[in-house]
């Protein structure tokens, strides 16, 4: 009898283990911290209204989630496209409410937070995303993809991002070329969401966005003691710093 | 015994019956999320054809037409045409690069409509060189359209398999394999990296993205050379602290030699700055301290900004408006010749507002086209200048002469007015000679500064 209930308690403990690492899988991607303190952030639902529900159709629209009238009016066509955005860049729980979490993924924490900088909300007709915004996505890149890098090489992934949106072969929003498949392997890998930027790295976006260029216009970069495509290695090399080659 | 040996069973059992559910789960979720994705490559890839389609048809149509009324609405629509397909291009999981040149050509096709467009309205009908590159485009447009449709067709249900295409391209981009992916993409961006060179009045035409720099003037220096100028340049409160050291070559639109300034007690490098080897010029500088809080007012700090500039040589500059970020001031300077501020010669400096340094200096955009300019006499009276403006507008104070680069690089003199709408602060400029207004821009005051849009 008592080995019987040893193998009960057993077998219960080996469950919960399990159910405790499967449910670990998915718990670092809620640790994300923040990088501006949130405050007042609109929580969205099911029937919720109002300017803030504008802001985040014209977003998901904007990004090919959500297809219809941007409203102000969150109903069914509003919780579909929230949650394929939950669940496709891993933000969980994927449940359509809209919270700071959510916001951030959106790049829109600034935007929508009450108090502290008061980015404005733009109008959904124009395609303006404010400078904060900005700021903060290209911080994120850096803090992805050169940390631990000299300054100037942080500068210099900064302004490979925005020579790229200036640049005719690319998508010419940050967003676009942020989000380009296959471009930033921390954005494929979700690094991008999981590293806060430290004070150096939006320093140096600041710097790349205020025109400081070491890289003079280049639109690659890679670290060459990893494997990339030889076809890369074709390309123009400008200037090696750090761990980082860049090129035209 | 077998008690145990039955518990054991069906503590597996269980396991497994556990493992199979849950991985099946997983199954379903990721066939789930794949399909979904593929729709949403699937749905650009559309959208792609679509534009290409259209800007192939208004092209075409763009030939054959006389009326300039036709000529201002077809090329502003091939502008918007041919900017969509080169964003949902831009979409798809390919390997990086694999339709640069494609999107490019994309690119230069919208910016060239966009020229044609404004000179329509300003009266002027495209002329035989504009004709030349018009039939070129199409040409170019139907071959890009005809490959995408190839594409489509090769897939036996229309549905273009492209988790596997992404799952290639991610295999390639990890693997150092030297076969380039052999896709109909990489036949097309062979092709336009073929074709002859796009030439017009735009920014994104061949000769402008292939400019040489104009500022650069004296004979080559050495690396030693470039040691001292750097350790001349940074502000340093006494040079025999430090230790400069040529770290890297550059090989950017300017030949540069790298520079790292250091402490003699420390490792890290206190300025980094870039050395022209082509006559010695700073192009820029970077600085590694942080700042706090700001303690200097920003008054002061263009004050310093500017005894930084006259001691290394930059006289006469003018400060244009500050922006602060990261209690850090990015403070504009434009050389004043003969009261015309000359904006094409913009340098930056970036003064710490806690130690009230400069610690940074850019100059790459004053390198590439600074040179002696015969400025032309203006045409336009100030006062003709103010009537100009829109009424709406209330102008304040004087208008003033300046020199302004337009996105073609080329440079006109005009009148700077300043003026007011609803408490927002614009900056008017009036072509000096013709007395057309060529741009506006709006001041965005924030807490600490004011910024231009």
């Amino acid at each position: 009898m008592a080995v019987r209930r040893i193998a009960f308690v057993l077998s219960l403990s080996i469950l919960l283990t399990l159910a405790a690492t499967v449910a670990g899988l998915y718990a670092p991607f809620d640790t994300r911290p923040p990088l501006a303190e949130a405050q007042n952030v609109p929580v969205l639902r099911w029937g919720s209204r109002g300017e803030a529900v504008r802001t985040l159709q014209w977003r998901l629209q904007q990004w090919g989630y959500y297809t219809g009238a941007i409203d102000g009016v969150y109903g069914a066509k509003t919780y579909d496209a929230v949650v394929r955005f939950q669940r496709q860049n891993g933000v969980y729980p994927v449940d359509g409410v809209v919270g700071a979490a959510t916001w951030r993924a959106l790049g829109l924490l600034n935007a929508v937070s009450g108090g502290g900088q008061s980015a404005p909300v733009s109008a959904p007709a124009a395609s303006y995303v404010s400078t904060n915004d900005q700021l903060e996505l290209l911080a994120r890149v850096v803090a992805a993809e050169a940390e631990g890098e000299p300054f100037a090489g942080q500068v210099g992934v900064a302004a490979v991002v925005l020579n790229r949106v200036q640049h005719p072969g690319f998508p010419n929003t940050l967003t676009g070329v942020i989000y380009q498949p296959h471009a930033f392997e921390s954005v494929s890998n979700g690094l991008i969401w999981r590293r806060t930027p430290s004070e150096e790295a939006i320093r140096a976006a600041q710097s790349a966005l205020n025109g400081w260029d070491p890289t003079y216009g280049s639109i690659f970069f890679w670290n060459p003691s990893k494997p990339v495509s030889s076809w890369i290695w074709s390309r123009p090399i400008v200037v090696r710093i750090g761990n980082h080659v860049f090129a035209r | 015994m077998s008690t145990i040996w039955k518990a054991a069973t069906g503590v597996l059992v269980a396991l497994a019956v556990f493992a199979l559910l849950w991985g099946y789960g997983e199954m379903r979720a990721r066939a789930d999320a794949e399909r979904m994705l593929d729709a949403r490559y699937q749905q650009a890839f559309f959208a792609a054809v679509d534009h290409v389609e259209n800007v192939e048809v208004l092209l075409s149509k763009a030939l054959v037409t006389t009326s300039p009324k036709q000529v201002a609405q077809i090329f502003s629509d091939l502008r918007e045409q041919a900017w969509a397909a080169q964003g949902y291009l831009g979409q798809l999981p390919l390997l990086q690069g694999t339709l640069m040149r494609t999107s490019q050509f994309l690119t230069q096709v919208g910016d060239f409509a966009f020229s044609v467009a404004r000179k329509a309205a300003e009266g002027v009908p495209p002329d035989t060189d504009a004709q030349e590159l018009i039939r070129l485009m199409k040409e170019e447009a139907a071959v890009l359209s005809a490959a995408l449709n190839e594409v489509q067709r090769e897939s036996a249900d229309g549905r273009m398999p492209w988790s596997e295409i992404r799952r290639r391209a991610n295999r390639t981009l990890r693997s150092e394999s030297k076969e380039l992916d052999e896709s109909h993409f990489a036949r097309l961006e062979r092709h336009f990296e073929q074709i002859p060179v796009i030439q017009y009045d735009g920014p994104f035409s061949d000769h402008i993205l292939q400019r040489k720099p104009k500022g650069l003037v004296g004979p080559e220096i050495t690396e030693a050379q470039a040691e001292e100028i750097a350790l001349a340049f940074a502000p340093l409160e006494d040079r025999n602290d430090f230790a400069a050291r040529v770290v890297r070559r550059v090989h950017g639109e300017i030949e540069a030699y790298g520079v790292e300034i250091t402490p003699r007690d420390g490792e890290d490098p206190a300025y980094v700055l870039d050395v022209a080897v082509k006559g010695g010029h700073v192009v820029w500088m970077l600085d590694r301290e942080p700042a706090a809080r700001s303690v200097v007012s920003l008054d002061e700090a263009v004050e310093r900004a500017r005894e930084f500039l006259s001691a290394r040589g930059f006289e006469s500059m003018v400060p244009t408006y500050a922006a602060v970020a990261g209690h850090r001031a990015v403070i504009p300077f434009v050389p004043e010749v003969g009261g015309v501020r000359i904006y094409p010669d913009l340098v930056k400096v970036t003064v710490n507002l806690e130690t009230g340094k400069p610690a940074g200096f850019e100059a790459l955009g004053y390198l590439m086209v600074h040179t002696d300019r015969n400025l032309p006499e203006p045409r336009i009276t100030k006062e003709e200048a103010l009537e100009r403006v829109n009424p709406v507008l209330r102008t304040s104070g004087e208008p003033r002469l300046a020199l302004i680069p337009l996105e073609t690089l080329e440079e006109v003199l005009t009148w700077e007015v300043e003026a007011f709408l609803d408490g927002e602060q614009f900056l008017i400029y009036v072509n000096a000679e013709t007395g057309d207004e060529e741009r506006i821009l709006r001041l965005v005051h924030t807490e600490e500064g004011a910024k231009t849009l």
